[in-house]
């Protein structure tokens, strides 16, 4: 029963990058393909806030966001008077910090992935009786995959280390907030060994074993191609 | 008769283009110019891959650009071939192909040519489970043009197929290029800055010129008249159509009837009846106001000089009318003066050699 206990924070953990991988290349594709095509003047801002979580300090953005979304501030109390629920300490505000923390992990690959596959092919699609969209799915996708593939995994790995903007916004509630990384850091301050040991080997493994598996594609994908 | 019309306004920093003219039903429209001329400019705003040109597009009836509108490009019914061929590099030949298929519009019933005769008149039936880096350059092209025409366009635009090909390449691929001439009865639009190209695949010539149209005209007349800047390039040549009548095995020589009634010898056997392409340089030209007796020359025509031009470095090109057939020949300025030459002058004409372009 303990053993099982130990193991909700893994898949709170695994549940809560899914959700978040997905959220981002619904999002992040969009954005990636913009940034990749447009001439707007202001884009080198956009990719600036689109990189700053690569620099900041977890705890940084963890205390801005702690700040927006806590029920006296701007989104988290719009969201307290639409559900009634508040965002901080709560599993939908870690989802919606993990995705922004996330976001340049996601949107990078896809951008440089698009600017690959260039306007030449994008033109011949178009020659060809394809829509923007139609030649969006046909011929950008597939020509990108393999910045799909690093998006997802990168997206995903990253917000399964999470560990300060998690401790700022989600605190420490099991089952609702205690993700893998706080449950380590808990089971160490307890002096816990034998948990926190566990623990970090499954997300050691894990890392290892997701990073392979996308290194080894890419390199199949680019010798085949 | 024409099958269209085109007026093209297009501002950009440092180049303008501004072009009028019409597309003829049938048959090969061949935009000459040199690079930065406009010429793949002006292809890509009747593709609509350029989105601020103004004017008018019209094709069969259709309006595809006017001040009210500018259709996107993948509603206009068209086959364009890329300089690079953009193949789709994820997927094989046979599913490039299917790509345009699948997005045919409009009278899918009556392609313009049917899959099965387009592979082989284009010979990459053995190709289609390939994929793109599996080909090399000028099978790619001919899939790429292939690939453009199984769409059923009104209309194929080429721009500089073979540029990116290597010279044994071009001549690999030109015959496809013509048969696709004989064959096809939707025009062509095929933009080269090779005189070579153009001499042997258009019959209409349109020659820009920092986004100017300086001449249009049919072939024989763009290959030879003095406005026409394809009569004065270093390699300018007259072009006569012709049919062969008859070879001689002995001497290894073909007799070919021209257009204009014209017979002229060209080495090498041919088969009677065959359509055929010549090619005159001018500087194989040489004149003489009487007769020549005793010469080793084999052809030899009687003609007017038409016009004349001095190409102000002690050179003359002058366009002769040999009964219909217009040659042009290049001589110096003081052969010109010396045989007291001038328009309306009657010469013999000696060709020293006639390449067969096609």
């Amino acid at each position: 029963m303990q053993a099982f206990a130990s193991l909700t924070p893994l898949i709170l953990t695994i549940k809560l990058a899914a959700l978040t991988t997905l959220i981002l290349l619904l999002m992040g594709t969009p954005i990636a393909w913009w940034l990749a095509n447009t001439r707007f003047k202001l884009r080198p801002v956009i990719e600036t806030l689109v990189a700053l979580p690569i620099v900041l300090p977890p705890t940084v953005m963890g205390f801005y966001l702690l700040i927006l979304l806590s029920p006296q501030g701007l989104i988290g109390g719009w969201w307290l008077e639409l559900t009634g629920t508040t965002l901080t300490f709560s599993f939908t505000g870690l989802v919606i910090a993990s995705v922004l923390y996330s976001f340049p992990f996601v949107v990078q690959p896809l951008q440089s992935a698009f600017e690959g596959v260039g306007k030449d092919y994008m033109e011949a699609a178009r020659t060809l009786g394809a829509s923007r969209l139609d030649a969006f799915f046909s011929v950008a996708v597939p020509l990108a995959r393999r910045g799909f593939l690093t998006a997802t995994v990168l997206g995903f790995a990253h917000t399964l280390g999470e560990f300060g903007v998690v401790l700022m916004v989600g605190g420490n509630i099991p089952g609702e907030t205690r993700v893998i990384s706080i449950a380590i850091y808990d089971h160490v301050e307890m002096l816990d060994y034998a948990n926190a040991h566990m623990l970090s080997a499954i997300l050691l493994s894990f890392a290892f074993v997701i990073m392979l598996t996308m290194y080894v594609v890419n390199y199949r994908d680019r010798v085949r191609a | 008769m024409s099958a269209g019309y085109c007026n093209l306004c297009l501002e950009r920093k440092g180049f303008s283009l501004q072009v009028e003219f019409e597309i003829p039903a049938r048959g090969v429209l061949g935009i000459f110019g040199h690079s930065g001329s406009g010429k793949t400019t002006l292809l890509r705003c009747i593709a609509g891959l350029e989105t601020d040109v103004t004017g008018d597009i019209t094709l069969n009836r259709q309006r595809w650009l006017s001040a009210k509108q500018n259709i996107p490009a993948h509603k206009r019914n068209l086959g364009y071939v890329f300089q690079d061929s953009r193949l789709f590099p994820h997927k094989t030949v046979a599913k490039n192909l299917d790509y345009s298929v699948h997005r045919r519009q409009g009278r899918a019933s009556e392609p313009a040519l049917d899959r099965e005769h387009l592979l082989e008149l284009l010979a990459i039936g053995h190709l289609v489970q390939r994929k793109p880096h599996q080909l090399s350059g000028g099978e790619k092209q001919r899939v790429a043009i292939a690939r453009a025409l199984l769409k059923s366009p009104d209309i194929l635009l080429m721009d500089e197929p073979l540029a990116s090909l290597d010279d044994a390449r071009k001549q690999e691929i030109l015959p496809y290029l013509e048969k696709l001439h004989d064959e096809l009865s939707i025009p062509m639009l095929y933009v080269s800055h090779s005189l070579q190209e153009v001499s042997r695949l258009c019959d209409y010539v349109l020659v820009l010129q920092h986004g100017r149209a300086v001449f249009k005209g049919d072939i024989h007349t763009a290959l030879v008249d003095a406005r026409s800047p394809l009569s004065h390039v270093r390699n300018a040549a007259a072009m006569l159509e012709g049919v062969v009548i008859k070879h001689d095995g002995d001497y290894r020589l073909t007799t070919i009837q021209t257009t204009a009634g014209n017979r002229i010898l060209i080495p090498g056997v041919y088969v009677a009846g065959k359509q055929i392409r010549l090619g005159i340089v001018a500087s194989d030209v040489s004149l003489c106001t009487r007769r020549p007796e005793s010469t080793s020359i084999l052809n030899i025509l009687e003609g007017t000089i038409v016009e004349w031009a001095d190409e102000n470095d002690g050179r003359v090109i002058l366009q002769a009318n040999c009964s219909g057939d217009l040659i042009l020949a290049r001589l110096s300025k003081k052969s010109f003066v010396n045989l007291g030459l001038k328009t309306h002058a009657r010469v013999y004409l000696q060709i020293k050699a006639v390449a067969v372009t096609r």
